[in-house]
């Protein structure tokens, strides 16, 4: 599990700092890294931070955000935190992506297992795990809202929140982007949704640039590739298939919530989604359809 | 004088003829000694029977008693040696006679003289009929239980006192007459109806499959969504209890003193649902004088386990042998004894410690190790014997108002009832032949192919799904399984792709 030791630990001192990490009031002494060095790594870097508890709604976004990110050569830079940033990173370097993870803790000290995976899948991929901390430090509740400073420093987009609530450690890297004078975006969400609290309060009080579609990140880079949203063709479809989509289109509903709705029995209905499932027109998630 | 009356012991599900042996002597330092019995019980019993006498009004003057159970070396417990013992001194004493036709006395006494509710009498009435006794004594408040049983009188005793005077011939007990069983069987109405619940259709509908096919099933979902209603209602879509099946239930009911006073024949599928603090020895069974544990008294019902994950590795992992076997053998030294336990496994769980992951309202509390730990536990072989796997989301109480104005009323149980008993009738036609083989749930892998034909439609959608959901071979063969019971209750033959799709719906969300 492990394999990740293999890669030495490297010291940076201050002169070798990527530039963003230069010109802060209050940059580290020095830092420490994992992984293969690369300047070309902080040429177009956006950070990206959210919650811990990042739901259905963070994981599809960051699902539609990232490829075309990535496809932009931009770096992923996030927090190697569980919740949106691992599912960042991940997401990065499924689409081939190169990313940057600047951990709240020291380089040998590891939240999780399941953090290990993804640890040498990054340095595999020619990305960095970087920290301002000794190797075995172990991670505080001050050194994340630390680490945050560099988080927002080191971007050169800017910073981009998906879901967080109000007393956030998301919303403590968007302060510090501001007073950074870096871009701050957010991605609104649902008002009821509490990780969302958050993201819609920056973009309330104007801290922050609403996003809501791809290309609004991407508007003052020079970007090649912007897709917009997926066109499907919904044509081949029977007609209860159809009614379902109508449906899911509003929101994502429970099988039962379906069949009330439709008035059709929930075993007809589970049957369709079956299929619907294996054609990826729809997934599930915690009892809840959505559509894919 | 020596006397000695017959009796019963129970051992394991069995219940064995004891002699009551009692010696009264006017000579001898006077005294109250009983052997056959451990120390402790020994002791209560003399108190209690000592003076139950007296307050019959009986002059029970100071003499050396002499009292044992025969044979020795059976282990004995329970309170039910009252009454022969107390019959026992009386006959010795010469207040009454007991030349007579031989008969068992079974029942705890009360200070007062009254019998008390006594476990155990079901299977004395058994017992006395294979033994061809003709004629019982019980405590009145458990002498239905043992009215079923044909060939036997019952006599249903009230006091210490009633029986004397019958005994000396002054004022008869009139017997029981026998009940029939049948009779008994009819008209029984579930505790908890489904058309009671609204909403969750989609667990309803699992829990009538599952109840179709003898599946266990595993319900996911966050406090309050109805979990435990849904599980309790389960009882009564299953087919009726046959004479059989209710007999064997009357045994360990009896046994554990489960029957209430007055009560005969168990009719209700039982359910149980035994917390998750229970002891390994009060949900398997045990005990220096081995005891039926929740597993055999949910036999032919319901074992419902709420917060699944909370028990203890021990208790989980001893499922196993009553999952697979429909019975639990406990080996001590005196022997080893063996429990039915024949149920519908119905596990349920909340998403995480704290029950709110993934709600939109609450907020969850638990860290992430809490929640991998959690899960952890609902893997391993125990998840292994459930084939059907579903969320049970909250249901919002606006929307079911908003049903009920409708004028949409529930499916009521006997409907579904009446399904259950037809896919059940396919099943035992089907397997018929096959040894050890009732529903589809108890299938092994090599019999699908010869009783689980799937359509080309079917097979071709179940290899997509396997490639598409990364199923195990495990769960593949669960789904076939599944399938069948879903095609049963559509009276179908094969198993189609539109059974499969069903099935699909339950399958094993986190592999």
């Amino acid at each position: 599990m492990n394999e990740w030791k293999k890669w030495p630990i490297e010291l940076l001192t201050k002169d070798d700092f990527p530039k963003g990490l230069r010109n802060i009031s209050n940059p580290p002494a020095r830092m420490f890294y994992r992984g293969s060095w690369d300047e070309k790594l902080y040429e177009k870097t956006i950070t990206i931070v959210g919650s811990r508890r990042m739901t259905k709604y963070g994981a599809d976004i960051i699902k539609k955000v990232i490829p075309i990110l990535v496809a932009n050569g931009i770096t992923i830079i996030s927090g190697f935190m569980y919740g949106v940033d691992i599912e960042c990173h991940n997401q990065c370097l499924d689409c081939g992506g190169k990313t940057l993870a600047i951990a709240g803790g020291g380089l040998d000290t590891i939240e999780s297992q399941y953090n290990e995976k993804l640890y040498t899948r990054i340095l595999e991929s020619g990305g960095l795990v970087m920290s301002e901390y000794e190797p075995n430090f172990k991670p505080t509740i001050w050194s994340f809202p630390q680490r945050d400073r560099l988080m927002s420093a080191i971007s050169t987009i800017g910073v981009l929140v998906i879901e967080g609530g109000i007393k956030s450690g998301s919303l403590i890297t968007a302060k510090f982007a501001l007073k950074q004078g870096k871009r701050v975006m957010a991605i609104p969400g649902p008002i009821n949704s509490m990780v969302s609290e958050g993201t819609n309060w920056l973009i309330k009080t104007d801290g922050a640039e609403m996003i809501t579609e791809i290309s609004d990140i991407l508007k003052e880079t020079n970007s090649v590739h912007v897709q917009t949203d997926l066109f499907r063709d919904y044509a081949d479809l029977s007609e209860i298939e159809k009614k379902i989509i109508v449906v899911l289109e509003n929101e994502a509903v429970t099988v039962d919530e379906l069949g009330q709705k439709l008035k059709i029995s929930v075993a007809e209905i589970g049957r369709n989604i079956s299929l619907m499932m294996m054609r990826d027109l729809v997934e599930e998630n915690g009892g809840k359809i959505y559509l894919s | 004088m020596l006397t000695k009356v017959s009796s019963v012991a129970n051992y394991g599900l069995k219940a064995v003829e004891i002699e009551v042996e009692v010696n009264v002597a006017e000579k001898g330092f006077p005294s109250f000694g009983i052997v056959g019995i451990a120390s402790k019980s020994g002791e209560e019993l003399k108190e209690r029977v000592k003076t139950a006498i007296i307050n019959t009004d009986i002059d029970f003057r100071p003499m050396k008693v002499t009292v044992n159970l025969a044979p020795a070396d059976l282990p004995k417990d329970g309170s039910g040696y009252d009454l022969p013992i107390a019959v026992g001194i009386l006959s010795s004493m010469g207040e009454l006679d007991m030349t007579r036709e031989k008969a068992y006395f079974y029942g705890e006494l009360s200070l007062d003289g009254t019998l008390r509710h006594t476990r155990g009498v079901f299977l004395l009435a058994v017992l006395a009929k294979e033994q061809g006794i003709k004629n019982i004594f019980v405590p009145r408040l458990c002498a239905n239980e043992a009215s079923v049983v044909e060939g036997v009188s019952v006599y249903p005793v009230d006091s210490l006192k009633s029986l004397i005077l019958h005994l000396r011939g002054a004022k008869k007990i009139v017997p029981l007459e026998t009940v029939i069983v049948e009779e008994v069987l009819s008209d029984i109405r579930p505790e908890f109806d489904f058309g009671e619940i609204l909403g969750q259709e989609t667990a309803k509908r699992a829990l009538e499959i599952a109840a179709s096919g003898g599946h266990n099933i595993f319900m996911m979902g966050p406090p309050g969504s109805g979990k435990t209603m849904l599980s309790r209602a389960t009882a009564g879509i299953l087919p009726d209890l046959s004479e059989r099946e209710s007999l064997e239930v009357t045994k360990i009911f009896s046994i554990t003193g489960n029957i209430p006073a007055g009560g005969s024949l168990i009719r209700l599928r039982p359910f149980r649902c035994p917390h998750h603090t229970t002891s390994l020895v009060g949900l398997i069974g045990g005990g220096s004088i081995p005891h039926p544990g929740e597993v055999s008294m949910a036999h032919r019902g319901v074992l419902f386990l709420d917060e699944f994950p909370e028990f203890g590795r021990n208790s989980l992992e001893a499922l196993r042998q009553p999952l697979e076997d429909g019975s639990v053998n406990i080996s001590r030294s005196a022997g080893s004894i063996s429990f039915p336990a024949q149920f519908m496994l119905v596990a349920a769980a909340n998403p995480c410690p704290c029950g709110f992951l993934g709600d939109i309202k609450k907020e969850c509390h638990c860290s992430v190790h809490q929640i991998m730990n959690y899960q952890k536990k609902l893997s391993g072989p125990i998840m292994d014997r459930i084939d059907l796997h579903l969320n049970v989301p909250a249901v919002d109480i606006n929307k079911l108002m908003l049903d009920s104005t409708d004028g949409i009323m529930s499916e009521k149980s006997k409907n579904i009832k009446l399904r259950v008993i037809q896919a059940r009738e396919v099943q035992r036609k089907r397997f018929d032949k096959v040894i050890d083989i009732h529903c589809n749930a108890d299938m092994k892998n090599v019999h699908l192919k010869e009783f689980a034909k799937l359509t080309t439609d079917a097979n071709l959608l179940l290899k997509q799904a396997v490639n598409k959901f990364n199923l195990s071979a495990r769960t593949y063969f669960r789904l076939i399984k599944v399938s069948r019971t879903i095609a049963d209750l559509a009276g179908s033959l094969n198993i189609g792709d539109s059974h499969v799709a069903e099935a699909l719906q339950y399958r094993v969300r986190n592999e």
